[in-house]
């Protein structure tokens, strides 16, 4: 029986089994209840349930509600939760009803409650001892736009977006704990990590989110929570609430981009450029090769007057012309400024024993790229109920989205010259009418004009009549289906199966119509002119047709056993362990039709197998594009997990956790290697000692954690393993490519964390907030071993690597001002440094000086992203070469520094993620208005400014410093450019693009954002048709307020400025 | 009561942990993935033609004096390497790794594979013919890309002090993290030969897949390398043994020279196929106009070899791959040049010339082609070479034969070229003819660069 069936059995059995333990009934008497917060009718988690004559207690779960059993008779009931008024009173059991409690807060500002959730289980901030940030929903819409993720920019401490690197890894929690593996955060939604993309979230279904960072936190995730665990709740109804239903709205402007932004060499000295080049013959073998390759205008004008049919005078008045225009101009007939807009609703409640919550939104988005947009339908739904005396709860839930991209646009950047070079920036897109003109960018003009008459289809392209003729549409639609069952077996004794399927299904057709340049290229290069005049078409007149499809979806189950218990007053525990399996499976299949009719839905067979020359270059050959393929990948985890909270009279807290993960990935040997990663933890609230009295320091609790995370590599196995492919174009052979070398030891990555932490709050809650400290030590981190070319792999990964880091993350909020005016900030302060300690292979300076800020290069003894640069020694005063040094002497001789320069000849600068980061946020309140601000800052890193590379071709089409290169002597003083080098010299262009002269400080201070709002209450005005309403406006990406360098490009943002955006909404609860 | 709740729950709980967890771990996480275990998955790693088994280096063509460039096309070249190949510069590589030094240990590295995997698949009565078929092939493939090597980052072969010359940097097992290391001269020509002969019994002689190894193969690569090692004993029995399993010419008369690939892969004379790297280089190279002067009118290669770019320069497109890719396999015009040496080197002055001219007649127009006949050695050894030179023209040999010419000749080669109005030189005998051994390899295996 295979182990999903299983799965489902199991499911299966628990739901059945149940229910008839409800008839053994007991013979003691039942007392169930739940605790709420006064003001919010929130339920209270962990508040402890004394009864006084009985000496037995309970805790409360994560609905708030308890149960005890007891003999009949009087007793004496205490409530109590941190932060609250003690509740004393008496009842007479048995009671009839379930037992309702609401404490009221004790005012030292501690009277908020937060609970956090690390996705399997829910506990109260005072009693967790890792390291947890929570936002609430009012900071999740603070910001406004269409991603979740974006929500927690700059709010979340610890929590940074990385601007500078490849991109694999947008945001790192407490920096970046791998080198090669998987970087990205575990996602959780609703107690199971997420597999869909995240663009399938709606934010404004989204009731909290808690981020774990320490090993306490998120060990409980195992080898999956090493870069740090997002857990993301969606809203869920309250139970005893009335209906309420509200809506939000609003609409995002966003500016179009600026392409004067990234500075260019200038039209003028580019068309300059392209003679030098003309006259020292570099565009000859393009000229002349037989693949007809485009040649920009200006190059055409050289070669007619060459050839002395053009005169002088006319190739200068030609070049002027060209040079009067530049590209960029036109790009706005291609680009607009997007807008996006977000409609949605809520519904929610509850009643006796059930709870519902139901919600629907829509988002619209205008593409920056005309022709293009995405919209977006979510429904998403959640009910629970309890039955059986509240000895079973169930809970359904379900989250739908349906997506569809619409892509028809053209987009003029991607442009290309043969296929070779960007397009030459004079390039005229649109005619001076704003009509469509056409250009040469594939072959020749003269080439493409030769070919009238012979019947082929037309070969020219037009950018802007392009648009439309290729559409790709996508639809995307991503379910999830939760089913969740718990059922009390003792008192304080809980089972729990939680079950979810998945499933993401993508479908995108592109039609690439007849008319389409793509379409008219490809026959036209297959085609063959027979010596009748007929044409003989191996791809048949028609439209290209791609489709592209992938399904994946996923099992898991889980099963757990919930405990928790008082013994006398003093000892509590809270304890949970259980079971997890998941089933991953994505499967794609894409394929291609020739010859597509779209009126008839009619598609051509090609010949796949046979090469036809190509009619643009006869001396080549080809074969039909054949892009049909298959994949499919399983994944599949079995783990076991326990977690367990000890609390001794209210102030000493001991916690521990652990979790054993196996799966597919690494073959079974490896699982068995695995040891379980785990944790554990201290809190000691020390203003609940008696010896404590600070009346201005009401709460102060100490906590520390110790543990272990992990991650994995999926790209590894341990076995030697090939790709197999199932035909060889020419022999038609099977064969099989070594994809990965025989690795008997691989194992999983490790990620110690030890972590100290201090929560505080003064009197009244004027200031609050938490400061840790912590260490982290990467331990078996893949990493490439030093591997030399003869062993017959370009590289080899294996656990080699080690890392060390430490960081403090401080979140403060201060009450500023509290009369009319209330004014509170939130200070966020972060910083963080790492250093690799063991990394066995050793990379060139070159190779660290080109690539080690950007992505990764370990380097032993340096930060995961160091900034290095070859020392400056400015321009030779006489020729404007580059001058770096050799044996601490000035020197010239390039390829000498190129070879001889070894690490402790470079300037070390430091590393080109920020070590310090973090933001002010300022929130004032007047009547009904409020305003918040957010300022960020960076600080404490490097980056390298583009600049101009000669390479072979004098910098065509280069970085804008081209002109202040160095011209005569003196420019030395003044500019840092090299002079135009007489041959290509890569090295020369290395020493300065790898110089000192060219890092800057990236430090800057920005004011990331400003929302300002107005909220109509009913109490306010009592005629309104709401409760409440609050209409809103949020600016985004203001500005920098202060930066460290003089270069004018934003720090952060290197080749498109960020885009401002300004957002109106308008929310309503009624 | 409660004793009996948790039976259940016990039971339930169980059910679910105790049993198949490891089949359910077991599946495959990507459908493609095999792990190579059976006859059948070693012989498709053998089979991956294209990106790893049959390439070979290409260097040397750009060091050769077959091609030249232009001063703007140089300037134009990207890679430092082919620059400095062109230039004969001491320093080549500038820290870039190269294909003709990282294709055969690739290669090295899948026989080594193959090898290792054999040891754990047992010969029998029914697998006999493909157990054997794999191993010679991984054999041979190992001591082609060896062969390969060999002339390239190894010196010319000395018969009198082959043993104190440092040969071939090799690397005998799988492993990744063992070490390879060097051999000498001697040492690498007798492992190369070993390991021949031991394929030579294991492979079919019939060529069935113009890209996997056969017998006919192994014999001329046998003799490939005995004509380096200056035995023309071996080299003339070893080509003439090939020659009697596989003798098939291409008529150049039936080959129609006004197509753009003129020769289709896989044609009728290739015995191995193997492929060059496509280098920018040769994109716009030119065919050395004193080579190309060299084939008369009738000459039918004149046509099929060469054609003219659009400047009116003489390009290359006699390409035996089917393709505009450098053909660097084995082919049975080469066997009948080894043969034609041989004899006249082991003075069988007559019957040498008569295999060329046997080879000769099938390359002009028909009718026109007047045989060579009597000549005395050092003429007929001088026609050969120079009819091997024209024959065998693009197709990787000729840097080795320079070579080992400039050992052997009373006329040695030096090799100039001017670019960017400078003037290089590659004397003969100079050290400069074996290219160095990348960096990376010295500092990870202490190895002895070779001199330059």
């Amino acid at each position: 029986m295979n182990m999903k069936i299983k799965l489902y059995m199991m499911l299966l059995v628990a739901i059945f089994l149940l229910p008839l333990h409800a008839y053994c009934q007991n013979l003691q008497a039942k007392l169930v209840g739940s605790v709420y917060e006064n003001t919010e009718n929130q339920p209270l988690i962990g508040a402890s349930v004394w009864i006084v004559e009985a000496e037995i207690g309970a805790i409360t779960d994560d609905k708030g509600g308890f149960e005890l059993n007891l003999a009949h008779g009087r007793y004496n009931v205490e409530v109590t939760y941190l932060g609250f008024e003690k509740a004393s009173f008496d009842i007479q059991v048995p009671i009839s009803e379930p037992l309702l409690v609401y404490l009221e807060g004790d005012g030292f500002g501690m009277d908020e409650v937060t609970i956090l959730s690390t996705g399997y289980q829910q506990l109260p901030k005072e009693r967790a001892t890792g390291s947890f940030v929570h936002l609430d929903e009012t900071l999740i819409t603070r910001s406004v736009g269409p991603n979740i993720l974006d929500r927690l920019a700059d709010v979340t401490s610890g929590l940074v977006f990385n601007q500078s690197g490849s991109g694999s890894d947008p945001i790192s929690i407490r920096g970046r704990s791998t080198l090669f593996a998987n970087a990205n955060p575990l996602v959780v939604i609703d107690g199971f990590p997420y597999d869909g993309p995240l663009e399938n979230i709606n934010p404004n279904n989204v009731e909290s989110i808690t981020v774990l960072k320490d090993a306490a936190a998120a060990s409980i995730w195992g080898a999956r929570a090493g870069n740090g665990v997002i857990v993301i709740s969606m809203k869920k109804g309250s139970a005893d609430q009335p209906m309420k239903v509200s809506i939000n709205n609003n609409v995002i402007f966003r500016e179009s981009p600026d392409f004067y932004y990234r500075p260019r060499m200038s039209v003028s000295d580019y068309i300059d450029t392209e003679q030098r080049l003309f006259d020292n013959g570099f565009f000859r073998s393009r000229e002349i090769s037989q693949a007809n390759y485009a040649l920009s205008p200006a190059v055409e004008l050289m070669i007619l007057n060459r050839d002395g049919l053009l005169t002088e005078s006319g190739l200068s008045e030609g070049l002027e012309r060209l040079k009067s225009h530049d590209i960029r101009d036109d790009y706005k007939y291609f680009y607009r400024s997007p807008i996006h807009q977000q409609h949605s609703a809520n519904v929610s409640g509850g009643g006796a024993g059930m709870r519902y919550n139901l919600s629907a939104s829509y988002d619209n988005n205008l593409n920056q790229l005309i022709g293009n947009s995405d919209d977006r339908f979510t429904l998403g739904g959640n009910y629970n109920f309890s039955m059986l005396n509240d000895k079973l709860t169930i809970g359904v839930g379900f989250y739908l989205t349906q997506g569809a991209n619409v892509e028809d646009a053209v987009d003029p950047t991607r442009i290309r010259l043969s296929a070779l070079d960007a397009l030459y920036p004079y390039a005229k897109l649109v005619g001076e009418d704003g009509l469509p003109v056409s250009l040469p960018i594939d072959y020749r003009t003269s080439f493409i004009s030769g070919l009238e008459g012979t019947g082929l289809l037309d070969w020219t392209y037009s950018p802007l009549g392009e648009r439309g003729l290729i559409n790709s549409r996508a639809e995307q639609s991503d379910k999830r289906f939760i089913l969740d069952a718990g059922y009390s077996l003792l008192p304080g004794l809980k089972f729990d199966v939680k079950y979810q399927y998945w499933d993401n299904r993508e479908e995108r057709t592109v039609h690439h119509s007849q008319d389409s340049y793509f379409s008219r290229d490809l026959i036209n290069r297959f085609s063959r002119v027979l010596d009748n005049g007929s044409i003989n078409r191996p791809i048949p007149v028609g439209g290209v047709y791609d489709f592209r499809h992938s399904l994946a979806s996923s099992h898991t189950f889980r099963s757990q056993l919930n405990y928790n218990k008082s013994w006398g007053q003093d000892h509590q525990v809270v304890a949970l362990g259980g079971f997890e399996a998941k089933d991953y499976k994505l499967k794609t299949l894409q394929t291609r039709q020739y010859g597509y009719n779209q009126e008839l839905a009619t598609v051509q067979p090609v010949d796949y197998i046979n090469t036809f020359p190509q009619f643009q270059n006869p001396s080549t050959v080809g074969r039909i594009p054949y892009i049909d393929n298959q994949t499919g990948i399983t994944d599949r985890f079995v783990s076991y997990f326990f977690n367990a909270s000890y609390f001794y009279k209210d102030r000493y807290i001991v916690t521990a956790s652990a979790r054993k993960d196996m799966s597919n990935l690494y073959g079974v040997e490896s699982n068995q290697k695995g040891v379980p990663l785990w944790s554990s933890g201290l809190g000691w609230i020390i203003s609940e000692e008696s010896f404590f009295n600070l009346d201005n320091l009401p709460y102060l609790k100490l906590r520390t954690s110790y543990g272990f995370n992990g991650n994995t590599d999926r790209t590894l196995t341990a076995l030697t393993t090939a790709t197999f492919f199932s035909s060889n174009f020419f022999t038609g052979l099977p064969y099989a490519n070594i994809t990965n070398p025989p690795n008997p030891n691989l194992r999983w990555e490790k990620s110690k964390m030890v972590n100290y932490g201090i929560d505080f709050s003064t009197k009244d809650g004027r200031i609050e907030g938490s400061i840790e400290y912590y260490q982290r030590n990467g331990y078996d981190l893949v990493g490439f071993a030093p591997v030399a070319p003869s062993s017959g792999m370009r590289n080899f990964k294996g656990n080699t690597a080690s890392s060390e880091g430490s960081g403090v993350d401080v979140e403060i909020k201060t009450v500023n001002l509290n009369r009319r005016v209330v004014w509170t900030t939130n200070w966020l302060f972060n910083y963080y440094e790492d250093k690799i300690v063991n990394y066995g292979d050793e990379h060139t300076v070159r190779t660290m000086l080109q690539f080690g800020a950007s992505s990764v290069y370990p380097l032993e003894g340096y930060g995961m992203f160091p900034v290095f640069s070859y020392q400056w020694a400015g321009l030779n005063p006489d020729t404007g070469d580059p001058m770096g040094y050799l044996d601490g002497e000035v020197s010239q001789d390039y390829a000498a520094i190129n070879r001889e320069t070894v690490f402790g000849d470079l300037i070390f600068h430091g590393t080109a993620r920020p070590n310090v980061f973090g933001a002010i946020r300022n929130n004032l309140n007047w009547l009904n208005f409020s305003l918040s601000f957010n300022i960020s800052y960076r600080l404490g890193y490097y980056y390298r400014r583009e600049s101009i590379r000669y390479g072979n071709n004098f910098g065509l089409g280069g970085h804008g410093d081209y002109a202040y290169r160095w011209l005569s002597p003196g420019d030395e003083l003044v500019t840092n450019v090299p002079s135009l080098p007489s041959a290509t010299n890569n090295l020369r262009d290395d020493l300065y693009n790898f110089s000192s002269a060219l890092i800057e400080r990236g430090d800057h201070i920005r004011l990331q954002d400003i929302r300002l709002s107005y909220l109509f209450e009913k109490k306010s005005f009592p005629r309104l048709p709401f409760q409440r309403a609050e209409v809103y406006s949020y600016v985004n990406n203001i500005g920098i307020l202060w930066k460290a360098s003089d270069d004018p490009l934003d720090p952060d943002f290197r080749t498109m400025k960020p885009l401002r955006s300004i957002a109106f909404g308008l929310r309503v609860d009624f | 009561m409660k004793i009996n709740k948790i039976k259940i729950f016990i039971f339930s709980i169980s059910l679910i942990m105790m049993q198949g967890c490891e089949e359910f771990l077991n599946e495959k996480p990507q459908k493609s993935l095999l792990i190579p275990d059976k006859l059948e998955d070693l012989q498709a790693l053998l089979d991956d033609e294209l990106t790893t088994m049959n390439l070979n280096p290409g260097i040397q063509v750009i060091a050769s004096d077959e091609l030249w460039i232009s001063d703007g096309e140089f300037n134009s070249l990207n890679n430092a390497a082919e620059r400095n190949a062109y230039i004969w510069a001491s320093e080549v590589y500038e820290g870039f790794l190269i294909p003709d030094w990282e294709n055969p240990y690739e290669q090295i590295f899948y026989s080594n594979v193959v090898l290792d995997q054999l040891e754990n698949i047992e010969r029998n009565e029914t697998n006999r013919l493909l157990h054997d078929a794999v191993r010679g092939s991984a054999l041979f493939y190992r001591t082609m890309a060896y062969t390969n090597l060999i002339q390239l980052f190894a010196p010319e072969y000395d018969p009198l002090n082959a043993d104190e010359l440092i040969g071939l940097v090799i690397k005998p097992t799988p492993n990744i993290e063992d070490k390879a290391f060097q051999i000498s001269l001697k040492a690498s020509y007798e492992m190369l030969i070993a390991d021949l002969m031991e394929a030579l019994n294991l492979l079919p002689q019939e060529i069935v897949y113009k890209s996997r190894p056969s017998q006919p193969a192994v014999l001329a690569l046998l003799a490939r390398l005995y004509l380096n090692m200056e035995d023309f004993a071996k080299s003339e029995e070893y080509a003439l043994r090939c020659i009697d399993l596989y003798n098939n010419l291409l008529d150049y008369n039936d080959v129609n020279s006004s197509l753009a690939i003129p020769f289709p892969r896989f044609n009728d004379e290739v015995i191995f196929h193997s492929s060059m790297p496509s280098y920018g280089f040769y994109r716009t190279a030119k065919i050395n106009i004193e080579l190309y002067n060299s084939y008369e009118e009738n000459d039918l290669r004149r046509q099929l070899f060469f054609t003219t770019n659009a400047a009116g320069e003489r390009i290359f497109k006699g390409w035996y791959t089917g393709q505009n890719r450098l053909f660097g396999g084995i082919a049975t015009d080469e066997v009948y040049f080894i043969v034609a040496e041989s004899k006249v080197r082991n003075g069988k002055t007559a019957e040498g010339l008569e295999y060329l001219n046997n080879l000769l007649l099938t390359r002009w127009k028909e009718g026109t082609f007047e045989p060579t006949v009597s000549l005395d050695s050092q003429e007929a050894l001088k026609t050969i070479l120079e009819e091997r030179r024209k024959g065998l023209v693009l197709r990787g040999l000729r840097w080795q034969d320079i070579r080992r010419l400039n050992r052997i000749s009373d006329q040695p080669l030096d090799l100039k070229r001017i670019v960017n109005g400078q003037e290089y030189m590659l004397e003969a005998g100079s050290s400069r003819f074996t290219f160095p051994i990348p960096d990376i390899e010295i500092e990870v295996n202490n190895l002895i660069q070779n001199e330059r």
